[in-house]
C-alpha cells in the first residue's frame, strides 16, 4: 500500500488501529472509572509506569527548579507567566506522589480551580456552565445529529454574541471559550460518533479544561483519542523527563524568537531599500513561527509532567525537503486533526473512483477547510474574521503545490536516499528551496494586502531604479 | 536489562537537560560582566533582547500570527471621542487612577492654568503622545514638570522670568493630531515656544495609526496634504485595519515631512520657537533609537532645532527597571528624570536650542509686557 502523501507517520494500519482503539478513548484513564472497559493488563500497565521513585523524581524537580529560574532570568512570556508556571510545577510535585486512581482526578481540579484564578470567577464559571451543558447534551441518549445541532446551537448563539456584543457575558470569555472549544469539540464529537461508548466525564474534563489554555489562548488541537490512548503509556519519569527536555527547547525558542522581533523590526516596507533587507525581512517574518513553536513545546511539555505522552507539536520545520514534508512538520497537531476529520472521510469515499483522484481531493479539501478554520480561529479570538486576499492566496497556492506534489511522489515512487556527497547536496538542494518557498509564502500571509505585498517585494528594485 | 537501559537514557537525558538550562542561566547571568567589556557590548546587548519583555508587546512585527496575539486595550472613559479630526482628546478635568493621568478644565496634563499668559512670563507648549504625558506617573513627575521646575529655579534669562510648561501631550497621539492640536489649542495659550516630542510612535511602524481612524469613521482629514495622500493611497472607510495600514506603508516619509513643514509654519504663524526633542522609550537593546532615529535627516533638511534624547538609556543595561511596570515602554519616574536631566544638559549645550527657549533679549523684555 502506498502511503498516504500528507500523512506520512501516519500509514492506513495505524489508521486501523486507531480506529480499534477509539472505543478506549471513551473510557477515563482512572481504573476506578470503567474496570471492564479497560484490559486488566492494560490498567496495570499504567499503574506500574506510575510507579514513584525518589531518585529520577529528584532529578525531575531539580531540573523543573532549573527551568522555573531560566523562565525568570529570561522574562518568558507575559507578566504572571512565572507564577502560572510555579502552579503547574507545584501540582506535579504532588501529583507525582498520589496513588494512580487519584492522579487524573487531582490534575482536573487543579486545572479547574486555575480557571477561577486567571481567568476570574465570572469568565471561569460560564466556562463550567456552557462545559457543563455540553457534556451532558453529548451524553444524553438523544440522537447523535439532535446532540450535534444543540451544541451548534450554543456555538451559533455565542457567536451571535462575540460578533456584536449583544449578549451579557465578559468579553474576555470568548477568547478562552474559543481557545478551548472551537476546534477541539469537533474532534471529540467526531471520536464520540465513532465510539460505542457513551461519553463519560472525567475523560471530558481532562481533554478541555486543561490548566495551560487559560493561559495559552493559542492552543495546539490536541486529539483526545491520542490524549487518552498516551495517558501513562510509558514510564512517567520517561514522559515527564521528554516534556521538561521539550520546555527547554520551548524557552530557547521563544528566547531566540525575541532577537529574530528585534532585527526584523527594522524593516518597515518602505525601508526595505535593497535586496539584502528584502531577504532578511523575509527570512525573519518566517522565522517569527518560532512563538508559536515555543509556546507549543511548553504547553505539551506541561501536559508530559501529568502523565499526557502526547508527541511532538512541531519537527524540524526549517529543514522541510518538500512543501508536503513541510506540511506534515510545521503543526503536527493540526495536520493530524485535518486526517482524522477531512482527508480520511474523503479519501476513502472518492478512493473508488481511482488513487489519484481520491488523495487530490482530499488533499485539496484540507486545505480549503484549513483555510476557513483559520477565518474561524481569527473570530473567536480577535472577534472578527476578515476575509483578507494574502490569507486566501496563501492557502489556495500552498494547496495548490501539496496537491503536484502529492501527485508528483505518486508518479516517481520516492527512491531511498542515498548517502553520498552528491545526495546530500540535493537533500541541501531541496531544502533550501522549499525554505525559500515558504519564506515567499509566508511574507504574503503576513502582508496586509496583496498590493503592501508587491509594493514590499518590489520596493527595493525601484528604490534603485 | 531494557530496564536498565531506560534508566541510563533517563539519566543521560536529565544531565543534557539540565546542563543546557544551567548554559542557558549562566548566559543571563554574562549580560551585565560582558555588558563591560570592549567586545561584549553586541552580544549582551542580544541577551538583554532576549530577556526583553517588552518586545512582545511591542507593535513592531506583524506577522500573521501577532495580530492574532495581539493585545487590545480598552481606553474609551477618559477620552471624549468625537468626529473631530482628532478622533479623541483627554476629557477635562480627569483623574485617571488606574493611570495616574490628572488634566485641568482645558483637559491638559498637569495643574490649572490660565488662558492669558501671566506677566513675566515665558510659555512652553509641549505638545506629544504618551512618552511626555506621563504614563503611569504622576504629573509633576514627567520630565516636562521637571524642566519647568528647573527653570524656575534657576532662572537662566531673568531673575524676574517666570517659565510655564503647558503640557498639551495625550497619550495615544501620533504626529498628525500633534500637528492640529499646535494649530488648534496650543496658540489661545499665546505659547512663546513649541517644544514637540517626536517619538517612536509618531514615525515608526504605528505613525498611521491616527489616519486609520480618520478613514474608518469617515471624517474629514481636514488638511489638504492628508487629503491627497488619502485618495492616492486609495484608502476608503470599507477597509479594515490591516488594508489600510498597508495602503498607507508608501506614503510614511511623504506625511511626516508634510505634518512637519505644516507645523513649522503654524509655529512661525505666531511667531514662536520650534524645537523637537527626539524622546525614546524603554525598549530592549537600540530598538527605541532605531526607529526614531531614521527622521533626523528629515529634520536636518527642514532646520529644524531638535534635542536627541535618544541616548537618555544609553549604557543601563536593565532598562525594565526604568519601565512604569515591567514589559512596558513607558518611562517610569526614575526614568523621566533621567530624562529631564538629558533634557536639560543638552538644552544648555546647544546653542540654538537655548536661544529659541529663552528667547532673545528684546522677546524677553516684550513677554514682560
Amino acid at each position: 500500500m502506498r502511503p498516504l502523501p500528507i500523512i506520512q507517520p501516519l500509514r492506513r494500519t495505524d489508521a486501523a488501529l486507531a480506529a480499534a482503539s477509539m472505543v478506549s478513548a471513551f473510557v477515563p484513564a482512572t481504573p476506578a472509572g470503567s474496570a471492564s472497559a479497560i484490559p486488566a493488563k492494560a490498567r496495570d500497565a499504567r499503574v506500574f509506569h506510575a510507579t514513584p521513585r525518589l531518585g529520577p523524581f529528584l532529578a525531575l524537580a531539580a531540573q523543573l527548579a532549573l527551568l522555573l529560574l531560566v523562565f525568570s532570568l529570561f522574562n518568558l512570556e507575559r507578566a504572571g507567566f512565572g507564577r502560572f508556571l510555579a502552579v503547574v510545577f507545584g501540582a506535579f510535585l504532588v501529583h507525582y506522589w498520589i496513588p494512580f486512581r487519584f492522579k487524573e482526578p487531582f490534575w482536573v481540579a487543579v486545572s479547574v480551580a486555575g480557571a477561577f484564578w486567571l481567568l476570574g470567577p465570572p469568565v471561569a464559571a460560564l466556562l463550567m456552565a456552557i462545559g457543563a451543558a455540553f457534556f451532558l447534551t453529548l451524553r444524553s441518549a438523544m440522537a447523535l445529529r439532535w446532540r450535534i445541532l444543540l451544541v451548534g446551537a450554543v456555538f451559533t448563539a455565542l457567536a451571535y454574541g462575540r460578533a456584536t456584543g449583544a449578549l451579557a457575558i465578559p468579553s474576555a470569555f470568548y477568547p478562552v471559550f474559543g481557545a478551548i472549544f472551537m476546534f477541539r469539540i469537533i474532534i471529540y464529537v467526531y471520536d464520540l460518533a465513532h465510539s460505542r461508548e457513551r461519553a463519560r466525564l472525567l475523560p471530558f474534563l481532562s481533554y478541555f479544561f486543561v490548566l495551560p489554555n487559560y493561559y495559552f489562548t493559542f492552543f495546539p488541537v490536541i486529539d483526545f483519542q491520542t490524549m487518552r490512548r498516551s495517558y501513562y503509556q510509558r514510564d512517567i519519569h520517561e514522559i515527564a523527563q521528554q516534556g521538561i527536555r521539550w520546555m527547554t527547547r520551548g524557552a530557547i525558542q521563544l528566547a531566540l524568537y525575541r532577537l529574530v522581533v528585534y532585527f526584523n523590526d527594522a524593516y518597515l516596507p518602505d525601508l526595505v531599500t535593497s535586496f539584502h533587507a528584502l531577504v532578511s525581512t523575509m527570512v525573519l517574518t518566517y522565522l517569527l513561527y518560532m512563538n508559536v513553536s515555543g509556546q507549543f513545546h511548553l504547553i505539551v511539555g506541561m501536559l508530559h509532567l501529568f502523565g499526557y505522552d502526547l508527541p511532538e507539536t512541531n519537527r524540524r520545520y526549517l529543514l522541510a525537503r518538500s512543501l508536503t514534508d513541510f506540511w506534515r512538520r510545521v503543526n503536527i497537531y493540526w495536520k493530524d486533526f485535518m486526517v482524522k476529520v477531512v482527508y480520511f472521510p474523503i479519501y476513502f469515499r472518492f478512493r473508488k473512483s481511482g488513487e489519484a483522484r481520491a488523495q487530490v481531493a482530499a488533499t485539496a479539501a484540507v486545505f480549503v477547510v484549513t483555510w476557513a478554520l483559520h477565518l474561524y480561529q481569527s473570530f473567536w479570538l480577535l472577534g472578527k474574521a476578515t476575509l483578507s486576499w494574502p490569507d486566501s492566496l496563501f492557502w489556495a497556492i500552498l494547496g495548490l503545490l501539496v496537491v503536484g506534489n502529492t501527485l508528483y511522489e505518486m508518479r516517481h515512487k520516492r527512491q531511498r536516499r542515498g548517502a553520498g556527497w552528491r545526495a546530500r547536496a540535493i537533500e541541501a538542494a531541496q531544502v533550501l528551496g522549499t525554505f525559500t518557498l515558504i519564506c515567499t509564502l509566508w511574507s504574503l500571509w503576513s502582508s496586509p494586502s496583496v498590493n503592501a505585498w508587491v509594493y514590499l517585494m518590489t520596493h527595493w528594485a525601484r528604490s534603485h531604479g | 536489562m531494557k530496564n536498565l537501559g531506560r534508566t541510563k537514557s533517563f539519566w543521560l537525558r536529565a544531565v543534557a537537560t539540565a546542563a543546557t538550562l544551567v548554559a542557558l542561566a549562566a548566559l543571563a547571568g554574562a549580560e551585565a560582566p560582558m555588558y563591560r567589556t570592549p567586545y561584549g557590548r553586541f552580544p549582551a546587548t542580544l541577551i538583554s533582547v532576549m530577556r526583553s519583555r517588552e518586545l512582545l508587546d511591542n507593535p513592531g512585527v506583524a506577522g500573521y500570527y501577532e495580530r492574532l496575539f495581539a493585545k487590545t486595550g480598552g481606553m474609551d472613559q477618559n477620552y471624549i471621542f468625537d468626529r473631530s479630526f482628532r478622533v479623541f482628546r483627554f476629557k477635562p478635568n480627569l483623574t485617571w487612577q488606574h493611570d495616574l493621568v490628572t488634566t485641568n478644565s482645558f483637559g491638559m496634563i498637569g495643574p490649572e492654568c490660565s488662558l492669558r499668559k501671566p506677566p513675566h512670563t515665558r510659555r512652553v507648549a509641549l505638545l506629544g503622545g504618551s512618552l511626555s504625558a506621563g504614563h503611569m506617573i504622576q504629573a509633576n513627575q514627567t520630565f516636562g514638570a521637571l524642566l519647568e521646575s528647573r527653570l524656575n529655579t534657576m532662572r537662566p534669562s531673568a531673575p524676574s522670568q517666570r517659565f510655564e510648561i503647558l503640557n498639551f501631550a495625550c497619550v495615544a497621539y501620533t504626529l498628525t493630531q500633534i500637528l492640529d492640536v499646535a494649530i488648534e489649542d496650543a496658540p489661545r495659550f499665546e505659547p512663546d515656544v513649541y517644544m514637540v516630542d517626536v517619538n517612536e510612535l509618531g514615525v515608526f511602524r504605528q505613525w498611521d495609526r491616527h489616519l486609520v481612524q480618520v478613514v474608518q469613521r469617515g471624517i474629514d482629514p481636514k488638511y489638504q496634504f492628508l487629503r491627497e495622500v488619502l485618495r492616492q493611497s486609495g484608502a476608503s472607510a470599507g477597509d479594515d485595519d490591516l488594508t489600510l495600514y498597508g495602503k498607507l506603508a508608501p506614503y510614511r516619509m511623504q506625511v511626516l515631512r508634510e505634518t512637519l513643514v505644516e507645523l513649522q509654519s503654524a509655529v512661525a504663524r505666531q511667531h514662536a520657537a520650534l524645537i523637537v526633542i527626539l524622546v525614546p522609550s524603554i525598549e530592549a537593546g537600540e530598538l527605541s533609537k532605531r526607529r526614531v532615529q531614521g527622521i533626523r535627516p528629515l529634520l536636518a533638511s527642514l532646520h529644524i532645532t531638535v534635542v536627541d534624547l535618544l541616548d537618555t538609556f544609553e549604557g543601563v543595561l536593565d532598562t525594565a527597571r526604568l519601565a512604569a511596570y515591567r514589559g512596558d515602554v513607558h518611562p517610569n519616574a526614575e526614568g523621566n528624570a533621567m530624562l529631564f536631566r538629558n533634557l536639560y544638559a543638552k538644552l544648555r549645550a546647544q546653542p540654538e536650542a537655548w536661544a529659541a527657549l529663552m528667547g532673545s533679549a528684546a522677546e524677553s523684555a516684550g513677554s514682560t509686557q
